[in-house]
């Protein structure tokens, strides 16, 4: 599965961050970095709660 | 833009059932959003001053509603559905939104970015063991009182959220007292209008002349770095400048105060689920989330105007028009909750809306969850006989952000 973050639209809420902590992090700002866009198994089941989560829906997974 | 919160008569309004609608029990929405939910989902209501707004009742309507790139929180909108007659009359006074949460992407965005920094997840957890000691000061406190009893609000759940956030922003901790009879005084249901006007403007006298002190003696904290990184270089101007203060203050304490409160009290209430925490307490993060979800508390607050015609549950939403996205009611649909009336810590909450849903949605969640776990955590471990001391039926609650304003416990 496929991960995709748009930080023009990101407004640090830091779900991402907490419910996906190997797949995001956040910047010295507090917006959403992605630390890895492919991911299989138990970090796809996590990236795909924080894109459910992302209340700015800056996050998008590509299965 | 001209301001017409004022009591207008509505004649297509008047027919309709009155909103805000009472609880039938203090820890439960009312129970006609179920009925909503079930029967008509998107429903009109009328609000204090004959205006007409909309109710959204679905978990997957309140979510689509409040990320809806056609629909504002800008509460200088004719259309925006203000909920009570303080705040009304503190708007007027302001002629622009008092707190940047009322306004819409960019400006919105531009201001929040500002602080995003403060609440980030790592930011957050670095305050973790000053939390704790925060919490162990004010439970040893506690128990140190001689006849083992105590207000828990006073003792714990507003003075925890309180030193918290003054520690954050930089506030004197000995002004906050006072500053929170000010801040009690600018919002809520049957609240002065004029008391809440001359608070607002006291207020914000003080944080001007905090400010000021910040300017002449600079330190760590936010306050400080606001007037370094945004007040000097000209991104936001002194009467903005003290607006975000003033809101990250209110927003700082009050929802938490309520949420340790409250969230104590459906523990002690609930004997099997406190008994399942204390013999395992890694399930508390678990548990957090199911109390935000199960208790709503900021249950009035999503309000919003639509900016263009929205489609939704089988309702025309007109460009101009009020809606109330009801998480409390979202947080229990069954579609999304089985046994959605049912307190259960180890049902997976995660997916709740108790912080709101779209680019306004809570910007401290990850701080207000750290405080919760840390106290409720440590008042479990060190206080396994706490009770309610105090009939039940007795507590008198705060109904605009749900709480309780005091509440008598011993052990």
């Amino acid at each position: 599965m496929r991960v995709v973050v748009n930080t023009s639209t990101c407004v640090g809420g830091g779900q991402c961050a907490s419910s996906a902590e190997t797949v995001f992090t956040q910047d010295d700002q507090g917006l959403v970095v992605l630390l890895k866009a492919d991911v299989q198994g138990e970090e796809a089941e996590a990236a795909r709660l924080a894109a459910f989560l992302c209340p700015s829906r800056s996050i998008t997974v590509e299965e | 833009m001209t301001l017409t919160h004022e009591p207008s008569a509505s004649a297509s309004a008047d027919e309709l059932p009155a909103f805000p609608m009472a609880r039938e029990c203090p820890f439960s929405p009312p129970r006609a959003y179920r009925q909503m939910r079930e029967e008509r989902p998107v429903a009109p209501v009328r609000l204090w001053n004959g205006n007409k707004a909309w109710l959204v009742t679905r978990f997957d309507d309140v979510r689509k509603i409040l990320a809806d790139k056609r629909i504002s929180n800008n509460i200088t909108h004719p259309g925006f559905p203000v909920l009570y007659a303080a705040r009304a009359a503190v708007m007027q006074q302001h002629g622009k939104p008092p707190y940047f949460h009322f306004m819409d992407p960019p400006e919105h965005t531009e201001h929040r970015r500002m602080f995003t920094q403060d609440f980030s997840v790592i930011r957050v957890k670095e305050l973790e063991e000053e939390i704790q000691s925060i919490v162990d000061e004010l439970i040893d406190e506690m128990l140190a009182g001689a006849d083992r009893s105590a207000d828990y609000v006073k003792a714990i759940a507003l003075p925890i959220p309180t030193r918290v956030i003054a520690r954050i922003l930089g506030f004197p901790y000995a002004d906050v007292a006072e500053l929170q009879g000010m801040m009690n005084a600018t919002s809520g249901f049957g609240q002065d209008p004029e008391v809440a006007k001359r608070s607002y403007t006291r207020l914000n006298d003080y944080v001007s002349e905090l400010i000021a002190r910040k300017e002449a003696n600079p330190s760590t904290d936010t306050i400080s770095r606001l007037i370094s990184d945004q007040l000097h270089p000209g991104n936001i101007d002194r009467p903005g400048l003290i607006r975000v203060i003033l809101f990250l203050l209110i927003v700082g304490h009050e929802t938490t105060t309520s949420m340790i409160a409250l969230g104590t009290l459906m523990l002690l209430e609930h004997d099997e689920q406190r008994e399942k925490l204390i013999k395992d307490p890694s399930l508390m993060q678990n548990a957090v989330e199911e109390l935000l979800r199960y208790l709503s508390i900021v249950h009035l607050t999503t309000c919003r105007v639509a900016i263009e015609d929205i489609e939704i549950g089988g309702e025309t939403i007109k460009a101009g028009e009020g809606v109330v996205a009801l998480v409390s009611s979202a947080n229990r649909d069954a579609s999304q909750f089985e046994n959605p009336d049912v307190l259960d810590i180890e049902r997976d909450a995660r997916t709740h809306v108790a912080f709101g849903f779209g680019v306004h949605q809570c910007l401290g969640q990850t701080l207000a969850r750290l405080e919760l776990r840390i106290t409720l955590n440590s008042i479990l471990r060190r206080i396994p006989t706490l009770k309610l001391a105090q009939p039940i039926d007795d507590l008198k609650f705060k109904a605009y952000i749900n709480g309780v304003q005091s509440m008598t416990v011993a052990w």
